[in-house]
């Protein structure tokens, strides 16, 4: 961990002082026009990183940002040049504007994602674009606002070089701002609503909402760019804010480096750069513009920044590594201390037998088909309860009618007293139930600590300022779900590196942290589907003395498994299924003799 | 007035639903389209001023010619600009890439061409036909009937003929059509082939309604995708009857509103349509199973 962070700080130091340098003394190095040339890379930088917060964290595709950029440099431009609103307010309602227009247009569209969000946002933004052209009364036309003020500070009026200096201190912020959300619970949920929106929601992250606050932010950082660029630039009008603006910044993203902090910066310095230098050849420019975009998107598919990575990646291979075992180790502690599974433990503990969930009648119909079929069911607290039965019978979705997947068609589902059957994934995690799935689905791009961290995103109670800012008292609690998270590994008993990214684990391993990542979200029931599929006999034993362990500790399980030593061996009540219904319940040794049973499994006779 | 409103409407649409045809056809293939699509229409209005006004060919050598060529662009185009880029798991290389090379070939187009719209004469003439109170001009109808054809002949190759099976297989599982001795290259080479000739053809149509410049395909590349999207993408009825709708739209639009607002209200029905309908017009959404 530590080692993670030295690296960190290297990358920076190496990147960023001489670049400060460079840019400090900027002014006295280069004509206007190159000193425009780098605020307008700032600029473009800032819009950028927004669109990368949407695309590259979140994973949704945008190709209509020019129009949130115009919406920015529109109501920014007129505050000032129609209403004399000096530029220190201007500049938020710029931002505000944005934001507004983007998280409405989020708030309607965000039903729909990949292509058909591609598509809205293409049509939102040529709408933006005949807006300004067409509504004069509004836009003053096709050649748009002139004479567009520069910041002042009563009658001290900037410079080109100090409005330089501005916008670089803009942009730095901006970027530290984003570093920062990308460390916290909200970038982490970006991340995960991107790589398992079912698994997100299963841990209480509503993807709805999450990613209409990334379209917001990325929004509100397009306004920002439009604001500062109205003033920087003194005039705009329609034709700048064109599909192959949304283009290039959608291009400046991915080729910088999708999620990455300092791509939006070298995209954005490569391909504004890049006209000046094919200066010298006039009428095929902007072929070989195009040209060059093809043939980079070619070689970096991952930008300059997985470029960076690659080289990395490369010289830690070379060093010697430990090796990393792949079947996890029987060798539970108890929990440490910061380790608390479930809300209120010692209370569980006092009324043992109440029971926890009860499904009464529950139908599930697909199309006609009865996959569940009026199966009731109750579970007591602090009890391991199984449920098996043959392919098919309808367990997982049994499951996912529990935690929310699917609705179902008839029938109550109580938890803890309370109707439960018609929320959603997400509210369901809130209410404390906790799940793994048959595929694994860990966050594959995430470190394991970072999937476990959003087990805690719920706990985690920053705010976007916070997150932004890094302020002390949100690294206390940032530092305090660490610790946790990192205790929970131990108690499963992960062995690897906690910074590893997820998708590299070995089987074993991802089984026992997606459990760790459930119990994060200190559940009061936690639903295991076939958590011992794949494993090695060593390992089997292993998880049944984890199970045994999270149910001591006042978490209620309702586990699938086909392993019937496994099940037979821990399991205080088992419920069997059979084509959808329910064909046995009761202790281990009733359901060994039950002769329904026998013939589910082995076919009559 | 509205007759003669809904008949040009029906022109414009025509020409949206083809080349929102051609966006059907290889996303049917392999899931990837030409975003570039807008690009190939102008190039096959450019090529139709060459051919028609520069070198005097005939009207039909002249639309074969031109469909020939921008069929082989097209098959480069897959060869450069979409094959390459499969290998990535994010589909954002093939939608960049086409895009990119679709800014290559727009400024080809503005060097070789120059940036003046170029005027190409209807074959059929530039006078109005009358009828009920209607004109309409020969070149609209020729678009019509040419735009029926085109439609009508791929999905009768698509149903009954070997290539057209194989093509459909592809569409289907391109791994299993691999394992069953379909060249699935080829397919998905001929494919952009097809697609790229639509648009070629559409250009040649329409350059004599609307004069040919360098950047005529921008704008309407991009409607059509939006066509493509709202009828459902592999749904080839709703693509033709979405393209329909949009054209008959914004002629309204412009007629009995003002022409100013014809974008705004065309790409807000767009819009409109996707949230109401995601997956097509035509197609309703069942009950939701995850």
């Amino acid at each position: 961990m530590a080692k993670k962070s030295d690296d960190t700080w290297k990358k920076w130091l190496i990147v960023g002082v001489p670049l400060l340098g460079v840019l400090a003394i900027a002014p006295r190095l280069v004509s206007g026009y190159y000193l425009s040339l780098l605020a307008l890379i700032g600029i473009f930088t800032i819009i950028a990183s927004g669109l990368n917060v949407l695309t590259g964290m979140t994973g949704l595709v945008s190709l209509g940002h020019a129009g949130l950029f115009a919406v920015g440099a529109y109501f920014a431009a007129l505050a000032d040049v129609d209403y004399g609103i000096p530029y220190w307010f201007s500049l938020p309602l710029g931002i505000v504007m944005a934001a507004l227009v983007g998280g409405l247009l989020a708030l309607t569209t965000l039903r729909v994602t990949g292509i058909y969000l591609a598509m809205i946002t293409i049509a939102f933004g040529m709408i933006i674009r005949d807006v300004l052209l067409q509504w004069t009364w509004f836009s003053k036309g096709p050649w748009g606002i002139t004479k567009i003020p520069p910041p002042k500070f009563g009658s001290f009026v900037f410079s080109p070089a100090q409005k330089y200096y501005l916008i670089v201190l803009l942009t730095i912020l901006v970027l530290i701002a984003i570093r920062n959300l990308r460390e916290s619970r909200w970038g982490r949920a970006f991340i995960a609503v991107r790589e398992s929106p079912i698994a997100a929601a299963s841990l209480g992250v509503n993807a709805y909402r999450t990613q209409t606050l990334a379209f917001t932010i990325s929004a509100a950082l397009a306004g920002l760019g439009g604001a500062i660029y109205a003033h920087q630039e003194s005039v705009i009008s329609p034709d700048l804010f064109t599909f192959d603006a949304s283009l290039l910044f959608l291009i400046i993203v991915i080729l910088g480096g999708l999620g990455s902090t300092l791509g939006p910066l070298i995209g954005g310095a490569f391909l504004l750069t890049l006209p000046e230098m094919l200066h010298g050849f006039e009428d095929y420019r902007l072929i070989v513009y195009g040209s060059a975009i093809l043939i980079c998107l070619y070689f970096m598919p991952l930008g300059v920044s997985g470029l960076w990575e690659e080289f990395m990646e490369s010289r830690r291979q070379k060093q010697p590594q430990v090796n990393m075992v792949g079947n996890f180790q029987p060798r539970f502690s108890d929990p440490p201390n910061e380790v608390e599974l479930s809300v209120k433990n010692s209370q569980a503990e006092k009324k043992e037998k109440s029971v926890l969930i009860n499904l009464e009648g529950v139908t599930v119909t697909f199309g006609g088909v009865r996959a569940i079929d009026n199966v009731s069911l109750s579970v007591r607290e602090n009890t391991i309860h199984a449920l098996i039965g043959p392919n098919g019978a309808g367990k997982t979705t049994l499951i996912n009618v529990i935690s929310g997947i699917y609705r179902p068609a008839s029938g109550e589902v109580n938890f803890r007293g309370q109707n439960i059957a018609l929320l959603k994934s997400h509210e369901i995690a809130q209410h404390g139930i906790g799940r793994t799935f048959q595929h694994t689905q860990l966050f594959g791009e995430m470190s394991v600590l970072d999937n476990i961290l959003i087990g805690s995103h719920l706990g985690l109670r920053e705010n976007l300022w916070e997150s932004m800012g890094h302020w002390p008292s949100l690294l206390s609690k940032e530092e305090k779900a660490k610790r946790h998270a990192e205790g929970l590994l131990d108690f499963v008993g992960y062995s690897g590196s906690p910074m590893e990214k997820a998708k590299n684990l070995a089987f074993g391993h991802q089984r026992i942290v997606e459990i760790a990542r459930a119990l994060a979200l200190r559940p009061k029931l936690l639903l295991l589907d076939e958590p011992a599929a794949g494993l090695s006999a060593e390992e089997m034993g292993a998880l049944a003395d984890l199970i045994g362990k999270i149910r001591n500790q006042g978490v209620t399980i309702l586990l699938i498994e086909h392993h019937m030593d496994l099940v037979m061996g821990i399991s205080d009540g088992i419920l069997v299924l059979n084509y959808g219904k329910k064909i046995a319940e009761g202790s281990p040794a009733e359901i060994q003799s039950n002769k329904a049973v026998i013939q589910a499994y082995l076919g009559e006779d | 007035m509205f007759g003669q409103t809904l008949i040009s409407g029906l022109a414009v649409g025509s020409i949206y639903s083809l080349v929102a045809f051609g966006f059907c056809i290889t996303f049917t293939c392999n899931r990837t389209l030409n975003f570039g699509q807008g690009q190939f229409v102008m190039l096959g209005a450019m090529l139709a001023y060459t051919f028609t006004v520069g070198l005097n060919t005939p009207f039909i050598f002249g639309l074969i010619f031109v469909t020939l060529i921008v069929a082989l662009v097209g098959i480069l185009l897959e060869r450069i600009a979409v094959y390459p880029f499969l290998r990535f798991a994010t589909a954002m290389g093939w939608v960049l890439s086409t895009l990119a090379a679709s800014i290559v070939i727009e400024n080809i187009a503005l060097f070789l061409w120059g940036k003046q719209p170029l005027q190409v004469a209807s074959v059929l003439g530039s006078k109005a036909i009358r009828f009920w109170g209607i004109g309409i001009f020969p070149q609209e109808l020729l678009i019509l009937l040419a735009a029926t054809i085109i439609v009508a002949g791929t999905e009768l190759f698509y149903k009954k003929t070997a290539f057209g099976r194989a093509l459909r297989a592809t569409a289907e599982n391109e791994e299993a059509a691999k394992i069953m001795g379909v060249n699935t290259r080829l397919t998905v080479s001929f494919s952009y082939a097809l697609s790229s000739a639509i648009a070629g053809a559409a250009g040649f149509l329409l350059a004599p309604l609307t004069s040919a410049s360098p950047d005529m395909g921008g704008e309407l590349g991009l409607k059509a995708f939006g066509v493509a999207i709202i009828g459902g993408l592999v749904d080839f009825k709703g693509v033709i009857l979405s393209g329909l709708i949009l054209g008959v739209f914004e002629n309204l639009v412009a007629v009995y509103i003002s022409s100013s607002q014809r974008n705004i209200l065309g790409f807000s029905l767009v819009i409109a349509l996707l949230l109401i309908r995601p997956l097509g017009i035509l197609i309703k959404t069942h009950g939701q199973k995850v």
